[in-house]
Parts: C-alpha cells; sequence; structure tokens
C-alpha cells in the first residue's frame, strides 16, 4: 500500500482511539506471560516448558516445522488446549480455567473460517453483537473495520464472492473490530500465492502499527517471520530453541538448527584448534584447512565444531587469481539466475556442501564444474557447537 | 445424430415406464376413491364424492388421522434432535467406542421391524395402559433417527469444523456457537431429515400395529383393520388422503433441496457476473 493510503487512515485511528471501549483495560493491555508451560498427550510431550514474556503491543512469531510445538503452544493461549502443567497470563490475570469465548482474544485461522451463511457485514458484526453492542455503533464499527482493510465496499457480499486474499482481509477485521488486546494468527498467509502473500504482510504490519494489538503469529515461513516479527521465537521438539529479533536470530544464531533454520547456510564441520584473539578461533577443517571464525560460545580446544557462513557473505574466485589466501576450494554444482543474483550451489573439498550468493556479473566463467575458491571474512563465519543429534 | 436421437427417445420410453410401473399402483387409488360402486368394481362404474363425505364424517377416521399427523409430528422432533445430537458428537467430538456407537445408531435399519414391533409389544403389555400415544412416537422416532443421522453427518462432515472454533473467540459459548453458525450450515439437512422422518412414521404400519389398540389406531392400522372383515369402499379415499400428507411432505423435502442448493450456487453466479 502507498503512503497516500496510510495517511488517510492514521486520523481514522485516532477517531476510534477516541471511542469508548467496551471493554476497557489496563492502559497497556495486551501483555502475555507463559509459565513453564507444558502440553503433554500420553507418552508425546507436544510442548515442553515453554516461558515467555510478551509485551503489550509487540508482534512476536511462533516459529518451528510441523510438530515443534507451535500451534500447541498457540491453541493453548487460545484457549481450545489445555496446558498439562504451567500457567498462562494474560494482562495479570490467569486464564488457564477460562474458556476460549470468554478470553476475548482474537484469531485468525488458515482456512479464513468466515462463516458462509453470512454476508461480510454479518461475518464483522458477530462479536460486537454477541458483546450485545447497540446497532449504531456496530454499524460504524463495521464500517470502520472494512475500511481499515480497504473493502469499504464489500460489505453485502458473501463470503464465498471474495478472492483468498479478499477473505482474509475481512477474517482479519473480523477478528480485531472488538479490538481484543491480543490477536493469534495461525499460519493465515499459507493458503495464499506468493504475490499475494507479500502484500498481505503488509497489510498485516501496517494493521498492527495502527490498532496497535499484541500479536502472536504462528509460521514455518521463516521468511514470513523474519519479515513480520518484532521477535521471533524458535520452536524445536516443543522447546523454545532461541528468542530474538529478527536480525539477532539471523546474525547470531546460538545453535545449529537455528543456523539452518532461519535462513541458507553453509556449514564446515571442523574441530576448534586454538583461540586466535578475542572473539576469534582457528578451525581445522576436515581437510586439515585451517580457518578463523568468530566464536561466541565457550569451547574447549579440540571440541568438534561447525562454521556457519550465510550466502551472501562468501566470495568466489577462480583459483589462481586474486583470491584471498584464506579460501576454501569448491566444485560447482549448480547455478541459478535469480535476477538481483546468482545462487550457487556446490561441493568443498572438505566434503561439505555449500550455499554461495553472488553478484550476477562475479558470477562469468564460474561454470558448473569448474573449481572455484570461496572466501569471507572470519567476523561472517560463526562458529557453532557440533550437536550430538546433528551426527 | 440420428442414433443419438434415437437412444435418447428410447431412453425417454424406459424411464417413464420405470415411473410408471413405480407410481401407477399407488395412484390407482384416487379412481378407486371416486368409485360409485361400494365394492371397489374395477373399472369403475361411475364417479361420486360420496365416500369423501363419509369419511370426513367419520369421527373414528378423523380420530385415526389426527393422530397420524400428531405422531409423525411428535416423532420427527424428536428424531430430528436426538440425531443433530448423535451425528454432531459423531464427527465433531472425540466419542469413545465411536464405531460402535456409529453401528448402533445405524440397527434399526437393519434389525427386522417385526422383531422391533414384537419387542415393543411386550413393552407396552408391561407398563399401564393408554401408554399407546406416549410409545408410538418414540417407535417411531428411532426408526427414523438412522436416516436423519446419516444426512446430518453428511452436511457435517462437508462443513469446516474450525467455524465453531472462530466463533467461540469471538465470544460466542459453544452453544451460541452452534445455534448462530453451525445450525444454519446444516439447516438443510436437519430439514430433509425431519420430513423423512415424518415419511416414515406417516405409512408406518408394522410396529404400530404391536402398539395400537381399538381405541387408538393410526390411519395405516385403521386401513388395515378396514379391509380385514369388508370391502370398504373409505380404505380408497383413506390411502388418497395419505398419499396427499407423504405427497406434500415429499414436496416439501425437494424444496427444501432446491433452496439450498440454490443458496449454495448464488454467491458463485454472483462473483462470475
Amino acid at each position: 500500500m502507498s503512503i497516500g493510503t496510510a495517511e488517510t487512515t492514521s486520523p481514522r485511528s485516532d477517531r476510534r482511539a477516541g471511542r469508548t471501549d467496551p471493554s476497557p483495560g489496563p492502559a497497556h493491555a495486551g501483555t502475555l506471560q507463559l509459565r513453564s508451560v507444558r502440553k503433554q498427550y500420553g507418552d508425546v510431550t507436544a510442548v515442553e516448558g515453554v516461558t515467555l514474556d510478551i509485551a503489550a503491543g509487540e508482534f512476536v512469531t511462533l516459529l518451528g516445522s510441523s510438530g515443534s510445538g507451535k500451534t500447541t503452544t498457540l491453541l493453548m493461549i487460545a484457549g481450545f488446549e489445555r496446558p498439562t502443567s504451567g500457567e498462562l497470563i494474560l494482562d495479570g490475570r490467569r486464564i488457564n480455567d477460562l474458556p476460549p469465548h470468554r478470553r476475548n482474544i482474537g484469531m485468525m485461522f488458515q482456512s479464513y473460517s468466515l462463516f458462509p451463511h453470512m454476508t461480510v457485514e454479518q461475518n464483522i458484526a458477530y462479536p460486537l453483537k454477541i458483546r450485545k453492542m447497540p446497532k449504531r455503533e456496530i454499524r460504524e464499527r463495521v464500517a470502520d473495520a472494512l475500511e481499515l482493510v480497504h473493502l469499504p465496499a464489500h460489505g453485502k457480499r458473501y463470503p464465498t464472492e471474495l478472492s483468498g486474499g479478499q477473505q482474509q482481509r475481512i477474517a482479519l477485521a473480523r477478528a480485531t473490530v472488538y479490538r481484543p488486546p491480543l490477536l493469534l494468527m495461525d499460519e493465515p498467509l499459507s493458503a495464499l500465492d506468493r504475490r499475494l502473500r507479500s502484500s498481505m504482510q503488509e497489510e498485516i504490519r501496517r494493521i498492527h502499527r495502527d490498532l496497535g494489538t499484541t500479536v502472536v503469529y504462528v509460521t514455518h515461513d521463516q521468511e514470513e517471520a523474519l519479515a513480520l516479527s518484532d521477535r521471533i521465537v524458535l520452536m524445536h521438539d516443543g522447546a523454545i530453541a532461541q528468542v530474538g529479533p529478527p536480525a539477532e536470530i539471523y546474525d547470531h544464531p546460538t545453535s545449529l538448527f537455528s543456523a539452518g533454520f532461519v535462513g541458507e547456510s553453509t556449514q564446515l564441520l571442523g574441530h576448534l584448534a586454538a583461540a586466535s584473539g578475542p572473539g576469534r578461533a582457528d578451525v581445522v577443517l576436515s581437510d586439515g584447512t585451517v580457518v578463523a571464525a568468530s566464536c561466541s560460545a565457550d569451547l574447549a580446544v579440540g571440541a568438534p565444531v561447525v562454521i556457519c557462513v550465510r550466502p551472501e557473505h562468501m566470495s568466489v574466485a577462480l583459483p589462481g587469481s586474486t583470491a584471498p589466501s584464506s579460501g576454501v576450494e569448491m566444485v560447482v554444482r549448480d547455478k541459478a539466475f535469480m535476477g538481483d543474483c546468482v545462487h550457487m550451489t556446490g561441493r568443498f573439498v572438505t566434503g561439505d556442501d555449500g550455499v554461495v550468493r553472488i553478484q550476477p556479473r562475479q558470477a562469468d566463467g564460474l561454470d558448473v564444474g569448474s573449481a572455484v575458491v570461496v572466501s569471507w571474512e572470519a567476523g561472517n563465519a560463526l562458529i557453532l557447537p557440533r550437536e550430538s543429534s546433528q551426527g | 445424430m440420428r442414433g443419438a436421437r434415437a437412444k435418447r427417445l428410447v431412453l425417454w420410453v424406459f424411464v417413464c415406464a420405470v415411473a410408471a410401473y413405480l407410481v401407477l399402483p399407488a395412484l390407482v387409488v384416487i379412481p378407486m376413491s371416486l368409485n360409485s360402486s361400494p365394492f371397489l368394481q374395477f373399472p369403475p362404474p361411475g364417479f361420486t364424492t360420496e365416500w369423501y363425505t363419509e369419511f370426513f364424517a367419520d369421527p373414528l377416521w378423523i380420530r385415526a388421522l389426527w393422530l397420524t399427523v400428531r405422531v409423525a409430528v411428535i416423532s420427527a422432533v424428536i428424531a430430528v434432535v436426538v440425531g443433530t445430537a448423535v451425528a454432531y458428537a459423531l464427527t465433531r467430538r472425540q466419542v469413545p467406542l465411536h464405531r460402535w456407537f456409529d453401528t448402533l445408531f445405524g440397527l434399526p435399519i437393519v434389525v427386522p421391524v417385526v422383531v422391533y414391533g414384537a419387542g415393543a409389544y411386550v413393552l407396552i403389555v408391561a407398563l399401564p395402559a393408554g401408554m399407546t400415544v406416549v410409545l408410538l412416537p418414540l417407535a417411531h422416532a428411532t426408526l427414523a433417527i438412522p436416516f436423519v443421522v446419516t444426512n446430518v453427518r453428511a452436511a457435517l462432515e462437508t462443513t469446516d469444523a474450525r467455524l465453531e472454533l472462530a466463533a467461540q473467540t469471538l465470544g460466542a459459548s459453544p452453544l451460541t456457537a452452534f445455534r448462530t453458525v453451525v445450525l444454519p450450515t446444516i439447516a438443510p439437512a436437519v430439514g430433509a431429515g425431519a420430513l423423512l422422518a415424518v415419511v416414515l412414521s406417516l405409512d408406518e404400519t408394522v410396529v404400530s400395529l404391536f402398539l395400537t389398540d381399538g381405541g387408538t389406531q393410526t390411519m395405516p392400522v385403521r386401513m388395515f383393520a378396514s379391509i380385514s372383515y369388508e370391502l370398504n369402499p373409505l380404505v380408497p379415499v383413506a390411502s388418497t388422503v395419505m398419499l396427499g400428507l407423504t405427497a406434500s411432505a415429499g414436496i416439501a423435502y425437494l424444496a427444501i433441496r432446491l433452496a439450498a442448493r440454490a443458496a449454495r450456487r448464488r454467491p458463485r453466479v454472483a462473483a462470475s457476473s
């Protein structure tokens, strides 16, 4: 959306803020705390001791693959699943025993879940009618909500008459029209095509800014998580693997899992040789090459480690040219032109697989099958402990 | 082209023949009910509405007709409430042993109605007199429940279970969510189930024979009893009345189906325009 539309919506949101809320909460409503929340189904532990503090107005994404516990965690917050142990606290109040309809939480589902027998207006009015709001106010709020999602003329239509993106916006309008302090979103964009997804991401960011609602968003798509969130909660096997702002997760993964799940990376196996300065260490790769990398973890000399390098942090040169001495040789396996860059995969002499992203003009002459020297700055190569599960 | 037309003609003739075979024996009661001969002579020597006048003036026939309608409506209400609840539980809730319940609610279709009627008879003998009006609707409802369950279940299985969850997050209690979101979407199936139940009850004869006595006869029982002793010119009239009742239920059923289909198609038509 253009800057112009953002300007037209802000006075509306000011007006909205001046109106009396039917359920006034504390000034900074929407703080959520999870305290050692656990969920067990028989012998299977779906969520294992998740502790998390979410501030009012924060956009937090639970990121993970299927089975990571992210959806179970969301369903516990919504009230559709009951924690086996631990506490859920919304605005200072324990909500474990509250049924979903008494939590005053908004939720958007992957399948939109608009009521097919109601018009768009009736769908949006539904939560307001349940709250027994006066008819006139319902009409105004529905009109405001339709305007918020830029579909002011679609009120009389039925959900099936709308496109997927439009249905998603109506679902968003319906989930926020009663101004819940907390909005939950369960992979809301996964059913949309790629282009629509990125425009809906923008829409979600704008609406989050406009309403200031706390958002807990669930996705398996790391790009979506990076693009939308104030903070990402990376989940793995029912537990939190890492929590932090997107840039921190991307630049400073604390585990091999984080590095592998968020963004692409080349991972080279080796053993820690010696510390080579503050935050720096040398690593012996499997072919005996010694490379320098940055190290924040406390590791013993000789420990099995992995060096992680992001594809955009590597440069490629033909052997014998002005390549830096610290390079490692790689045979190009595949090369794909992406428009703004060239994506290259290959196999290092060490046996590790490599992913490299370079400028299109630097890729000239580097054909599939040719041997190249890949190099990087020590500061961009991260030493991570090798986990036993990683072999 | 000519071959195709000939094929279509043959098909039409065949369809009409089958339809006539199915419907004619039932429709024959209409001219017979107007037969001027009191001995059900065929072909009728002349036509008269005399038997109709007699039928509607006979308090016993009217009582039977009224009882039949009442039993049909009450049994349909029971069947719809129980059947919808069962269908909902079986599709939306994790019911323990749900396969067993599945089979259990299908049993009335399989168990011979005579056996069921005999069982009901044993029950009514054990109960104080005058329980017919209570037991008959219950028995008819039991026979209709499988049909309601099948209909409503099919509708529930094609609607998104998350609609109710969405309604609950929006503030609706589970009951309100069911009433405002689930019920409207399955209403055509519930209506169809209700009408099936009405039709089943209207002509249910076997169980009714076991459960009724001289004082409380439903139409089929009274018709059956009337021709056991003598040729009765009122029986074709009774048949025609029953035919009318069933036909109106059938037409209502069709109307519901068509309305539901139109409602489903309406958005798609509008979207393409």
